[in-house]
């Protein structure tokens, strides 16, 4: 009896030794990548990448499955092309946009942090994320230039000649929001996602220039915002902020009590 | 006899005890005065940043809950630092906060999920912190200050203080400017007044213009200043909104060069 | 069923209650009393220096008392209705649980001890009643705008209150007069001294809504209904932790105030008998007082939080304003009563167990840490230095001692002198008692173990607390050195009533032998218990500064302004004073009707017991 126990109990202990190390001995960008996750990811993706975030149900297509637990999808791709996803968003690989763009929001380190992160979510047979002392990622944050008020108003006086001009641009303003994703972390009138503030009556609240401001550079006024800089065209956000601007609506869509309730819990 | 001697006890270490704190710097706490909102003291924008600022930490009770910047939210918005609510909100909606703010509940999104604010905001303009309306005008004065630049101007404020003209004005008290001579630069105002090409559709008076749209004398001289201001920066059936295509400084400076021209008949209306 | 009553009074020549008579006749009580007025009145002028002009209304806001100001009516009467309000809720918890033992173990010497603890509280609650009734009528009478305002909000629980007064009455009466009469059915009086427990706490929580809207109101907005406005006035967030503090503060107060109780009349027996009676009753008191005393602070630390969560201002006014010297008056009079509490244990490990010698070292031990824990928690964070001093200092903060004036500091030493207490404790509980049971030395190691680790992480939560910033040492790592000192209580406790079962007895528990010193730390602890609930009864109210109800009611009567301190203690200290000679006072008045059955019981046949009911 002894004897067989000894052939069970050496390798099971060896390889409870190995995976202790394999995960104790992770580096610490593996952590960073984590917090980051758990702060900017987990809404949509879930807290263990399982796509079952307090925001998911929100969202058409459904957010990611990362641990890959119906189909093998993340062992598939490689390291540069999760990068490439979390760097230029869903509309930029041709995926959906509601997946938003954080290439102007985290420093290289900081993706390749995630990326490392993800990848322990799922199993995948690829290679690890290597982080080389010698050769360390840019830790620098991208830098945007802020946008003034009267950066505002001279792109409002060169765009905005008429009426008619402007009212190309709401329209045009309308489709932006849903081409660049804003439906799945804001609501209007009823739909969307619950991530950021319901904007059915962003155009009532919010000064114009306001607007603008904030959604060609949300870090220049909160900089641990998890509104992400979705690196729009000046037009395009021109045009998201001509179609927020006549969002006046005195209820906020369907319940009929004019207030921002559905879905949020009490402290 | 053990009682005396009990009680003796007792009163030697009560004594004790009020010696010593005898012995600790004696302060007195007065209560703060009383402030009246008085519209003669109300010069310059400064003056009514400073009521303002008096106001938010004291008769309005604002910073009972309210922070100014710096750190996290806690149990109502913060009104600073990363969310500079002068530059940010329209006054519209101040307005509607101060007097209706059930009307909008705020959610606290930087907590997953997010979550509604502990503490609920009472009606600034009723009972117990009643402020008027000159007085709410102030404290969003202080914020805008506190945000940036301060885009309200001491004659706005006046105007509100006096009963007349806010009948007169008859809008939402934060919105137009009601009753009252902007104090803008009229030169200025002539710059942005060919900027806007305004000239292009309208003459005033004397001065040569288009014909696309109506003489501006007579409106200028028989209306309010706010109704003028609505029909320029509000949208209208006849009227495009320039609301977006002036900052607020121009603006103003439009709207008192326009006044400028206005006739005045003397005896009538005006001194 | 006819009994010999019960006396506990010595009505010879020369015992107590003829000496206070003595005394009082010799015209003692004009002296105690002229004293009393005389410091009163002689501070109390202190009060006008800063009266203001009242402004003109049409309905009368505010009125006044002329010499004595309204304010400082109020202040006296209140403070006098919660400290006897106290004592009549903190009573009745331990008076059950002493009859519950005496019921349990058959042992009848509790349930007598707990009939003497009711005598006291009957007596009391008249005069409870008596000042509630004064204050409210000063209430109205003087302040007539907040009163109104008040009632507008919470007048349903004036009924509830009125409501359960008279139930306390009638289940006080039945639980007091149907001792005896329902000494056979004993399960039902136990009952009734629950339910009179429940009514006096239910009392208690509904006076404690009213108090509490007034330092943390919440905002009444129209569109809430009356009676959904009425439960947010009353669930406000301070009511719950005030409510806490309150129940675990009665206990204190009751056990503190019988221990000074039977210190008094320790030292005025005459007989052994009463010796013994008496040095048990003060050891029973002490007890319970500690017991209560451990957990308090954790009930105080919350209140205070919750303070801070509510409104930032309020909690810097208190800790770190004007009102921040109090505070240290605090520290001193609990330092006090620590000292004391501990040293009561010890001169009974000394002479009723006989076992100093053995504990000596431990008990030097625990002195030390107490002084200097003591040392540590009164130092405050800014100095009263003179221009030079502050020069050599560099600054309000000495360079040494300033460290410890911030909350890290003190709550460490806090949670040590708890810990501390606890030890005596202990070690008192299990004096000349051998463990018999088979796992005591591994119990004795495991307990060594759990004191060391739980001191050493105490100390280093508190240093790591320097190195936090205030939220993290707020939230997590005051939070754990709480449950790390409660944990402790918590395990060792039943750990050593179990390995004392069946214990065997290596030494005698002499009664009666205490030495006087130890009485008169009694009645210093007494005193001190009493000192604190007037002081923290003080700062509650001064918490609110200038307003009625913070926020919300502004005060515009001319006793607005917060006093100065020397003011404040001298007031206080005149409370309690006239606190002390009121309840020797009743004490007195309750003794009476069994002195004067032990005169009629001697003077009759000497050789029968008389039969005489209750």
């Amino acid at each position: 009896m002894k004897k067989r126990l000894q052939f069970v109990f050496v390798p099971v202990s060896m390889l409870f030794l190995f995976v202790i190390g394999g995960i104790g001995c992770q580096p610490k960008q593996v952590a960073e990548g984590k917090k980051t996750f758990d702060k900017f990811c987990s809404p949509c993706h879930g807290a263990d990448g399982a796509g079952d975030g307090y925001n998911a149900k929100n969202l058409d297509p459904h957010a990611r499955d990362l641990t890959d637990a119906q189909e093998s999808y993340m062992a598939k791709l490689s390291n540069p092309e999760i990068y490439e996803v979390i760097s230029k968003g869903g509309a930029g690989v041709d995926l959906a946009p509601t997946m938003p763009t954080f290439g102007k929001v985290f420093s290289e380190e900081e993706i390749w942090s995630l990326v490392a992160y993800i990848r322990t979510l799922h199993s995948h047979e690829g290679k690890d994320v290597k982080f080389d002392e010698a050769k360390p990622y840019n830790t620098k944050k991208p830098r945007v230039a802020s946008v003034t008020e009267t950066d505002f108003v001279a792109l409002m006086a060169a765009k905005v000649a008429d009426d008619a001009a402007k009212a190309e641009l709401i329209t045009l303003g309308a489709e932006m929001f849903d081409e660049y994703g804003c439906i799945g972390c804001h609501k209007v009138k009823g739909k969307g996602g619950i991530l950021g503030p319901n904007l059915s009556r962003a155009g009532f609240m919010l000064q114009p220039q306001f607007i603008y401001r904030w959604v060609t550079n949300p870090q220049s006024f909160k900089p641990e915002t998890r509104m992400p800089n979705l690196d729009l065209p000046e037009e395009d956000a021109l045009a998201v902020t001509l179609y927020l601007g006549t969002l006046k609506d005195p209820e906020f869509g369907g319940d009929g009590t004019g207030r921002e309730t559905a879905g949020v819990e009490k402290h | 006899m053990y009682i005396l001697k009990v009680l003796i006890f007792v009163a030697s270490i009560l004594s004790g005890f009020a010696y010593i704190a005898l012995q600790i710097p004696q302060e007195v706490s007065m209560p703060p005065q009383e402030e009246k909102f008085d519209a003669a003291k109300v010069k310059t924008v400064d003056d009514i940043v400073d009521i303002g600022q008096k106001i938010f930490f004291g008769k309005g009770q604002c910073a009972l809950c309210h922070a100014l910047g710096g750190g996290t939210s806690g149990r109502c918005p913060n009104l600073g630092g990363e969310n500079p609510v002068g530059i940010k909100l329209t006054r519209e909606f101040e307005y509607e906060t101060y007097t209706n703010p059930e009307a909008y509940v705020y959610i606290d999104y930087t907590d997953s999920p997010p979550k509604r604010f502990a503490a609920r905001m009472p009606e600034i303009n009723k009972p117990p912190i009643g402020l008027t309306e000159p007085e709410m005008l102030t404290v969003f004065a202080f914020l805008q200050k506190n945000s940036g630049t301060v885009e309200i101007t001491p004659e706005e404020v006046i105007a509100l203080a006096n009963p007349h003209k806010k009948e007169a004005g008859a809008s939402p008290a934060f919105v137009a400017a009601v009753e009252v001579i902007p104090m803008g630069d009229s030169v200025s105002g002539k710059a942005v007044f060919e900027k806007l090409e305004c000239g292009g559709c309208h003459k005033i008076g004397t001065l040569s213009g288009g014909d696309k749209g109506p003489d501006l004398l007579p409106a200028l001289n028989t209306k309010e200043i706010s109704v003028v201001r609505s029909a320029i920066f509000e949208k209208s059936d006849h009227h495009g909104s320039y609301e977006e295509k002036a900052t607020v400084k121009e603006m103003k400076d439009l709207l008192s060069y326009l006044v400028g021209l206005k006739e005045v008949k003397k005896g009538v209306d005006g001194a | 069923m006819n009994h010999t009553v019960e006396t506990t009074i010595d009505t010879r020549e020369g015992g107590f209650f003829a000496s206070l008579i003595g005394f009082m006749k010799k015209g003692g009580w004009l002296i105690l009393l002229s004293l009393g007025f005389f410091l009163l009145g002689a501070f109390l002028n202190d009060g006008f220096a800063f009266a203001q002009e009242a402004g003109g209304s049409a309905m009368a806001e505010y009125r006044d008392i002329p010499y004595l100001g309204s304010r400082n009516a109020i202040w006296i009467v209140a403070q006098l209705h919660i400290l006897f309000a106290g004592f009549v809720l903190g009573v009745p918890m331990f008076a059950l649980t002493c009859e519950y033992i005496g019921y349990k173990t058959g042992d009848v010497r509790y349930d007598k001890l707990a009939k003497e603890f009711t005598k006291l509280l009957t007596a009391s609650f008249g005069t409870t009643a008596t000042f509630g009734a004064i204050l409210l009528f000063l209430l109205v009478g003087m302040y007539p705008k907040l009163f109104n305002y008040l009632s507008g909000i919470f007048f349903p629980t004036f009924v509830l209150y009125s409501f359960l007064f008279i139930l306390e009455t009638v289940v006080l009466y039945i639980y007091w007069y149907g001792w005896d009469y329902m000494a056979g059915r004993k399960k039902l009086h136990l009952f009734m001294g629950l339910l009179l427990n429940l009514v006096g706490l239910a009392i208690m929580w509904t006076a404690d809504a009213w108090l509490s809207f007034q330092a943390s109101p919440v905002v009444l907005s129209d569109s809430m209904g009356y009676w959904q406005k009425l439960w947010a006035a009353v669930h406000n967030p301070t009511w719950n932790p005030v409510n806490i503090h309150r129940v675990i503060g009665n206990v204190v107060l009751g056990g503190f105030m019988c221990g000074a109780y039977a210190g008094i009349r320790y030292l005025g027996a005459k007989t052994k008998e009463e010796r013994e009676h008496y040095d048990w009753m003060g050891y029973i008191g002490n007890f319970i007082g500690t017991f209560g005393l451990l957990p308090l602070p954790f009930a105080g630390y919350w209140l205070m939080r919750e303070v801070y969560e509510y409104n930032q201002q309020m909690g810097i006014t208190l800790m770190g304003g004007i009102l921040s010297w109090l505070f240290i008056l605090q520290a001193i009079q609990i330092g006090v009563l620590f000292l004391g509490v501990n040293y009561y244990f010890w001169q009974g490990l000394a002479h009723r167990a006989r076992v100093e010698a053995r504990y000596k070292k431990y008990i030097l031990a625990m002195i030390t840490t107490l002084i200097l824990c003591f040392g540590v928690w009164l130092t405050p964070h800014s100095l009263v230095a003179s221009l030079s001093e502050a020069r050599a200092m560099g600054g309000t903060h000495h360079p040494l001692l300033g460290v410890f004036g911030v909350m890290s500091a003190k709550l460490t030493v806090v949670n040590l002198m708890i810990l501390t207490t606890f030890i005596s404790f202990i070690l008192y509980w299990r004096a000349n008692q051998e463990s018999t049971v088979s796992w005591a030395k591994a119990a004795r190691i495991f307990q060594y173990i759990l004191f060391t680790v739980a001191v050493i992480v105490v100390i280093a939560l508190g240093v790591y607390g320097y190195y936090v910033p205030a939220v993290v040492r707020v939230k997590i790592l005051s939070t754990l050195q709480v449950l790390v000192v409660l944990f402790v209580l918590i395990t060792v406790t039943p750990l050593t009533a179990l390995s004392l079962k069946s214990a065997k007895i290596t030494g005698t528990m002499t009664w009666g032998v205490m030495p006087v010193r130890s009485q008169y730390v009694l009645v210093s602890n007494g005193i001190m218990v009493i000192l604190i609930m007037t002081l923290m009864g003080y700062v509650r109210s001064a918490s609110r500064v200038h307003f009625h109800i913070y926020g919300v009611l502004r005060d515009t009567s001319p006793y607005a302004f917060t006093p100065p301190i020397g003011f404040a203690a001298v007031l206080m200290a005149s409370t309690t004073f006239m606190f002390c000679l009121i309840v020797l006072f009743i004490f007195w008045v309750a003794g009476l009707s069994d002195k004067a059955q032990k005169k009629l019981a001697s003077s009759t046949n000497v050789l029968e017991p008389l039969e005489v009911k209750d």
